[in-house]
């Protein structure tokens, strides 16, 4: 349905998103059909590196392509719920350490 | 050449389950083009044996019929036959494993990267298709859901408990990555034509790697038991030219995203 009024303006649009052919590439660290630790191995990847250089600079944005073409929607969403809950804990056990001193 | 070339599209090739088929249906990519002539390649030597053993079976009975030869015969040994008998049957599977483990070991090689990545995601009692690709967020994600249609719904021609209200569109020639994983209890994403049966498990993702080399509508259903409506739960691969590929997807983000 939503096709058919898109006809009349997506000429000019179409100029413009060039769906490139791309995506995350076979890595030979995951050969196997289970690639389960793959999509999690580059979501671990993505957050190093932006730990390391930062969310301004674009050389993470690689990584962040690459876990959303391998990891379906719900596990993006409970992988982030998973590393909230992990920076949660090393805070509360930061915040213990400190407390312990007084 | 053209004449012959519009010949071929008259021909429809066997892409869906038809009713009293016998023979595998025809092979859209390169892995099902391989099992198929691996089933050829076995089916000769098993035509052969068939045909030797049960001739040997047939004139044992026909000559040593009890009225005909009343006293059976006393021998115990006959070493020559012994080792013939041995060595030839142990040949033949020789013959029947060496393109088998080539087909095995090819269809776990991934020589090119490939270009799309689908992900398959089966639920109780629908099939959810994601392509993420061109995410610039986690949010933003090419994804619809495809339901059988209900035979009360279909139209004139099409079939009944495979026809689907949205197609997984694929780019033809082209190197994808189906991503199999279920959002509950195990289902299977099988594609006969193309060759694949990938079980989707729980808490893991199966990638299979497939290049479909011609256009056309690809029908498969799902192949484990997934409850009540496991039977209604179909698959339907369209195939596109590579070109025409772009256009259908720029189609479906346009009303995802709202702007170009």
């Amino acid at each position: 349905l939503l096709h058919i009024f898109d006809l009349f303006n997506v000429s000019a649009i179409y100029s413009q998103i060039e769906v490139e052919l791309k995506t995350a590439p076979a890595d030979f660290r995951f050969p196997t059909t289970n690639q389960t630790r793959h999509c999690f191995t580059r979501y671990v990847e993505f957050h190093k590196s932006l730990a390391a250089k930062g969310e301004e600079s674009g050389a993470c944005e690689k990584f962040a392509k690459y876990y959303r073409s391998l990891c379906p929607g719900d596990w993006v969403s409970s992988l982030a719920l998973q590393l909230a809950k992990t920076f949660l804990n090393c805070a509360l056990i930061k915040y213990q350490n400190l407390w312990q001193h007084f | 050449m053209i004449v012959l070339e519009w010949l071929f599209l008259t021909i429809a090739p066997c892409d869906a389950a038809e009713p009293w088929q016998l023979g595998s249906q025809d092979a859209a990519t390169p892995m099902m083009q391989g099992i198929t002539d691996l089933h050829h390649d076995i089916f000769f030597f098993l035509i052969l044996i068939l045909v030797f053993v049960s001739r040997i079976l047939v004139r044992a009975l026909w000559h040593f019929h009890y009225q005909k030869n009343p006293i059976p015969q006393r021998i115990v040994h006959g070493t020559t036959i012994e080792i013939l008998r041995t060595i030839f049957p142990s040949i033949i599977p020789m013959f029947i494993a060496i393109p088998s483990f080539a087909l095995l070991y090819s269809m776990d090689e991934v020589v090119v990267d490939p270009a799309i990545t689908i992900k398959a995601i089966g639920h109780q009692w629908y099939r959810t298709y994601e392509y993420s690709d061109y995410n610039s967020s986690d949010e933003q994600s090419l994804t619809f859901d495809s339901y059988t249609i209900p035979e009360d719904d279909l139209e004139f021609g099409q079939s009944r408990l495979l026809e689907v209200d949205n197609r997984v569109v694929v780019p033809a020639k082209t190197h994808l990555r189906i991503i199999v994983t279920p959002a509950d209890v195990p289902h299977s994403w099988a594609v006969p034509s193309s060759g694949v049966k990938c079980d989707a498990v729980p808490g893991r993702l199966n990638q299979i790697s497939i290049s479909v080399q011609r256009e056309g509508v690809y029908y498969g259903q799902c192949s484990e038991i997934c409850g009540t409506n496991h039977a209604f739960l179909s698959i339907v691969v369209e195939a596109v030219p590579r070109k025409d590929y772009g256009s259908r997807v720029s189609n479906q983000l346009i009303p995802q995203t709202g702007e170009a």
